[in-house]
């Protein structure tokens, strides 16, 4: 596959054969143009890139959500700027965006190109999955390090950096004036009689581990929550359940209903509900950070991007793509609507609720890039499974769960 | 490489080859009809059916550990992918790891996966809905089929509803119905319940760890499906056996009567022995069916909680949809194959299915 | 079987002659007004939900009809169900092309299959026809593997397929013409003949027109296109088609071919004018069988499409349902789940008697 990579002067070629293109008929997309990768000034232009041929983008945002309403809006800015290209787009529901990604990149087709959470980023690098883009990184030139740190492993950059994803405590201002800042601190409001909803699974509560003092994996991706920190974090949780104040929902629009509807004066949620909320609740709504034990809470980090296939014909347009939506004015709109935090520098923050999530995505704990972290989700949801509904021991299930995540990984 | 099974090859050409020389005129008309059938059911059938067999012994799929995949030799331009290598021979190891639940192809599942429950489960599913839908189907069979009984048409035609719904609509459906928290079934156990004092329920229908009933190892979701599918399957039962109560001649019931036989002494006596040859065979396909009913389990329960709904058919397109792992899907499938024909067999023996026309 | 045979003695009641007591009758009314209830409560739920105009996520309350009832949800179900660009009349056209299309193909190749099994002897009949039988007790989710890898590995220019298709249209076209033209010709057609070529007619024409709208990309993958999806289908619903059209042909009595061939009657004379009449009602309740199937097949689907265009309903139905669907209202999926069922509902209702002997006769396949 040739791939090409486009500096100013290419650009400006591009857009030359395009004034001479536009004759009567409109020519496909021009394909050649020298690349020059090393040469690459900044480019301060919006995209950088011009949008060619076709592109197919698969997304998971839910159909009427606020950040399907974003992305609508900016694909459509993306045709209307760049009417020769074709994008396609396809909503994938986000329990299968990867397994059916990954499944057809495996066999031959998929779309040029996704965007999703770096949730298994390293397992799909190591599926071969991703296209390198690291030609394009010095492209991402108000891209914050820890958002390209997100895309890359090894050194080698797989995505085009969009937003910061951490979970932060939404609150109903109108039920909860001051929003607790310690695990103690909350466990006291709900049994005062405030409501709570948390997604029950191994990432909204995440964060807890840290509080206790606790840590996922060693440097070789071994894991080791059971020895610090784990077996207080599900005891929490346990203990939180016990409230009858709280709602434990294994179902994620469920949970946010709840909240919606004013079943529940709290939940702990990431950004990419802050629009939908708002809708509802107004000025009401409230973000504080995840409360704290012992330490900080640290929740996973996650970075949203858009990834390309190793199949597409087309890299140099799915990049184009990318960098258009996540140019200043395009991040604008996912912060605006969807109330994304964006990676860029160039975009000033000025909505204090995406500014929490800002502040929760600095202090949060990076996503580790490394595919031992794959084999984490099934077996520490299930261990809050077999703890919240099942009455299990905190700490046993945890060991559990620990063992389950290192005999997958061989460790 | 993939050739075709012998054994499922076999009966064509064999067939064909010694009519041929005994007497072609025999073959020659019906091989007519059954040509172009035969030649699609060889392709689209049998071949993949083959190739399954053939694929359950090697990687096939993707092979994650290595960066590589099986499934696609041609890349742009008459290359070949670079992540691209054939399916690696891997002989009986599919297999094996399926059945003795070796822990670490388990824990690459996720942990939740175990072959033998998995089977005890579905065949306990099957049976225990098939027993629900063929005495609700008799028993209401016989209720509408009292002389007197006002409405009769009415109540026949209302209770064939769940039959005429697409069963992925019930599924759907009656998940929504089984929500903890917006579901219909907690609300309408609350509007019986709360006057009388009582807090109002939420109950986790698909969530709940501790089975209801201790001791039998079956959760709570179960019998929400359990109670999801009976809706759904006594209907046709009920019509089943409607047909045949029809048939059985007033003339009995008038004799048993003269003779003394209380209703239930009839019951027992006459109605009963002379349904078994309609619910019989209706029961088999009731057995296949809820056998290998995906969409309830799927879109229901999803398989939980802790993977102890999954049933077979649903395990088989995980390993697919979420794991890539094509070769141990083929594997399984072989042996969802090996489950079924026995099955195939009593219902083939008891239905008589496949004798010959002209008795 | 027993079911179909006595489908014609409609005669009545069994305990002859008895009249119930005032007491038994109330009795009896309150077990049946109660099973109409349980029957009914789903049904009347998710009616009622989809009338809800408030478009409020989740219900908080049982109401038989809701404040402001309105038919909003499925005007906005019918404009786009989904967040993809298609709304339900194309999703349910790929739905319609697919279940039509292979309940139609298996019937046209099933029922010759089915007369052969049915009225001839011949070495290796009981060996075909347990293998037939055992592929339709086999779930079609069983074969998914073989079927993705085999199909997905079938890629050609989108000309060479347009032309495939053109080529098998026209093929088609003439073997409908040819099979259906002498009965026609000779007046002896029945409604099973003109049924018969109705389909082929449809088939090939389908064929054709496929082969000539605008290929969508350069390379054809079977694999990733509703055809693929259809043979994956056919594969089990042609073993299905023949089997249930031969347990149909099982009970046609004899006498009359018999008296044809007795007169000089060729076998395919006796298969076209007589047989094929006859078995009308068998050829629509085994096409609505598979076409039920077909229009709520979801793995198969769902495995091998990724494009929008290809979308089907229940593919959209699952879209619609699950914990990432929290934004949209459950009126609008009640309102989905209704327009799905409705032209399978109906058809059913139409069909009832003829289909309930059906569905003993073949087994099911999941």
């Amino acid at each position: 596959m040739k791939r090409l990579s486009f500096s100013l002067i290419a650009l400006l070629a591009l857009f030359a054969t395009l004034l001479a293109a536009c004759g009567p008929t409109p020519t496909a997309q021009p394909t050649v143009a020298p690349a020059q990768p090393t040469a690459a000034p900044a480019q301060p232009t919006a995209g950088g890139m011009a949008i060619t041929g076709t592109v197919t983008l698969w997304h998971a945002y839910g159909t009427g959500s606020a950040e399907e309403k974003a992305i609508n809006i900016l694909i459509d800015r993306a045709r209307a700027a760049y009417p020769q290209a074709t994008i396609n787009v396809l909503q994938i529901p986000f329990d299968q965006i990867f397994n059916k990604f990954n499944n057809e990149v495996s066999s031959g087709g998929g779309p040029d190109m996704f965007i999703a959470p770096n949730d298994s980023l390293g397992s799909q690098i190591r599926a071969g999955v991703l296209a390198d883009l690291s030609e394009y990184q010095n492209m991402l030139t108000d891209v914050t390090p820890s958002g390209i740190a997100g895309m890359s492993l090894n050194g080698k950059l797989y995505g085009i950096p969009e937003s910061f994803k951490a979970v932060a405590l939404y609150y109903n201002k109108s039920k909860v004036t001051n929003p607790p800042a310690t695990t103690d601190d909350l466990l006291a409001l709900v049994k005062s009689g405030n409501t709570l909803v948390l997604n029950q699974n191994a990432y909204h509560n995440f964060g807890w581990l840290q509080a206790f003092g606790g840590q996922l994996m060693d440097a070789n991706g071994k894991c080791i929550a059971d020895q610090a920190g784990g077996a207080e974090w599900f005891a929490y949780l346990k203990a939180l359940k016990e409230v009858p104040t709280v709602t434990f929902s294994t179902d994620g629009g469920q949970a946010d209903s709840l909240f919606k509807d004013g079943k529940a004066d709290m939940i702990i949620n990431g950004p990419w509900v802050l629009g939908d909320y708002r809708a509802v609740l107004g000025d009401n709504l409230g973000v504080a950070p995840m409360p704290g034990a012992t330490k900080p809470a640290g929740p996973l980090t996650g970075v949203d991007g858009f990834y390309v296939s190793i199949n597409s014909q087309n890299v140099a347009g799915a990049v184009a793509l990318a960098l258009f939506l996540t140019s200043p004015e395009s991040m604008k709109v996912y912060v605006d609507e969807a109330g994304h935090v964006p990676v860029s520098t160039k975009v000033s923050i000025n909505d204090p609720l995406v500014q929490a999530f800002a502040q929760a995505s600095a202090t949060g704990v990076p996503r580790p890039q490394i595919p031992e972290l794959d084999n984490y989700w099934g077996p520490f949801g299930d261990a809050m499974t077999k703890v919240l509904d099942g009455g299990a021991d905190p700490a046993a299930a945890v060991a559990e769960a620990c063992a389950l995540m290192n005999t997958a990984n061989g460790k | 490489m993939a050739t075709t099974n012998p054994e499922l090859a076999a009966p064509t050409t064999s067939a064909s080859r010694s009519a041929l020389r005994e007497g072609w005129k025999q073959l020659r008309t019906p091989l007519v009809y059954l040509l172009p059938a035969l030649v699609i059911m060889l392709v689209v059938t049998f071949y993949p059916l083959a190739f399954q067999v053939w694929m359950s012994f090697t990687d096939y799929g993707v092979i994650k550990e290595e960066g590589k995949q099986t499934l696609n030799p041609f890349g742009p331009g008459g290359t070949t992918p670079p992540n691209y290598r054939p399916a690696q021979f891997v002989g009986l190891k599919n297999y094996l790891d399926i059945i003795t639940n070796n822990p670490q192809f388990v824990a690459r599942l996720g942990g939740n996966f175990d072959f033998w429950r998995l089977l005890t489960f579905n065949l306990w599913w099957t049976f225990s809905n098939v027993g629900f839908h063929v005495a609700l189907g008799v028993i209401i069979a016989v209720l509408l089929n009292v002389e007197g009984l006002w409405g009769r048409k009415i109540y026949r035609a209302i209770y064939i509803l769940p039959m005429v719904l697409p069963n992925i609509v019930v599924a759907t459906v009656w998940r929504n119905m089984f929500d903890d928290q917006y579901g219909s079934i907690n609300q309408l156990i609350n509007l019986f319940i709360t006057p009388f004092g009582f807090d109002p329920v939420q109950i986790r229908w698909f969530n709940q760890i501790q089975d209801p009933i201790p001791g039998i190892g079956l959760p709570l979701s179960y019998y929400a499906m359990l109670i999801a599918n009976i809706w759904l399957g006594w209907p046709f039962m009920a019509i089943v056996a409607t047909g045949a109560l029809q048939s059985i001649p007033k003339e009995m019931y008038e004799a048993a009567s003269i003779d003394g036989a209380t209703d239930l002494q009839q019951f027992w006596r006459i109605t009963l022995p002379l349904l078994r040859p309609a619910m019989v065979p209706a029961a088999m396909v009731g057995i296949v069916t809820t056998f290998n009913l995906f969409h309830v389990i799927y879109f229901m329960s999803g398989g939980g909680p802790l993977g102890r709904t999954e049933i077979m058919v649903t395990q088989a397109f995980k390993l697919i949809n979420v794991n890539q792992l094509y070769g141990v899907a083929a594997a399984f499938s072989v042996i969802i194959a090996l489950v079924l024909i026995p099955i195939f067999l009593i219902t083939n023996k008891i239905s008589r299915a496949t004798e010959s026309y002209d008795v | 079987m027993s079911s179909v045979a006595t489908r014609s003695r409609r005669t009545g009641s069994t305990t002859a002659g008895r009249r119930l007591k005032w007491w038994q009758q109330l009795i009896l009314q309150a077990i049946c007004l109660f099973i109409a209830a349980t029957v009914l409560f789903p049904v009347l739920w998710i009616v009622s939900m989809s009338l809800d105009p408030r478009n409020i996520s989740r219900p908080t309350e049982l109401n038989l009809i809701p404040p402001g009832a309105s038919l909003q949800a499925y005007l906005q179900v019918l404009d786009r169900p989904t967040a993809n660009p298609v709304t339900f009349a194309e999703l349910a056209f790929n739905s319609l092309r697919l279940a039509g299309g292979v309940s139609a193909f298996a019937l046209l190749i099933g029922v010759s299959a089915a007369y052969a099994f049915s009225r001839f002897r011949f070495p290796g009949r009981q060996f075909m026809m347990i293998a037939v039988l055992a592929i339709t007790v086999l779930p079609s989710v069983a074969t998914i593997a073989p079927l993705f890898a085999l199909l997905n590995s079938i890629r050609i220019s989108s000309t060479i397929m347009s032309i495939i298709l053109v080529l098998a249209g026209l093929m088609l076209l003439g073997l409908t013409i040819f099979a259906v033209a002498p009965a026609v010709r000779l007046g002896s057609a029945g409604p099973g003949n003109y049924f018969f070529g109705a389909i082929g007619l449809t088939i090939s024409l389908g064929l054709i027109y496929g082969g000539l709208s605008p290929a969508r990309s350069e390379v054809f993958v079977l694999r990733n296109s509703l055809l693929g999806v259809g043979i994956a289908m056919v594969s089990g619903a042609l073993p299905f088609a023949i089997w249930n059209l031969k347990g149909y042909l099982d009970t046609i009595p004899r006498e009359l071919e018999e008296a044809a061939i007795i007169d000089g009657a060729s076998p395919n004379q006796v298969f076209f004018q007589i047989v094929l009449p006859l078995a009308t009602p068998a050829l629509a309740v085994t096409g609505f069988l598979g076409f039920t199937s077909g229009w709520t097949e979801f793995f198969l689907s769902w495995q091998f499409l990724t494009d929008p265009k290809d979308f089907t309903l229940a593919m959209s139905l699952y879209n619609m349902t699950g914990q990432y669907a929290g934004q949209i209202p459950w009126s609008r999926f009640a309102a989905f789940s209704i327009l799905l069922s409705l032209p399978i509902a109906i058809v059913y209702l139409l069909l009832q008697r003829y289909i309930i002997g059906g569905l003993t006769l073949g087994g099911v396949k999941g």
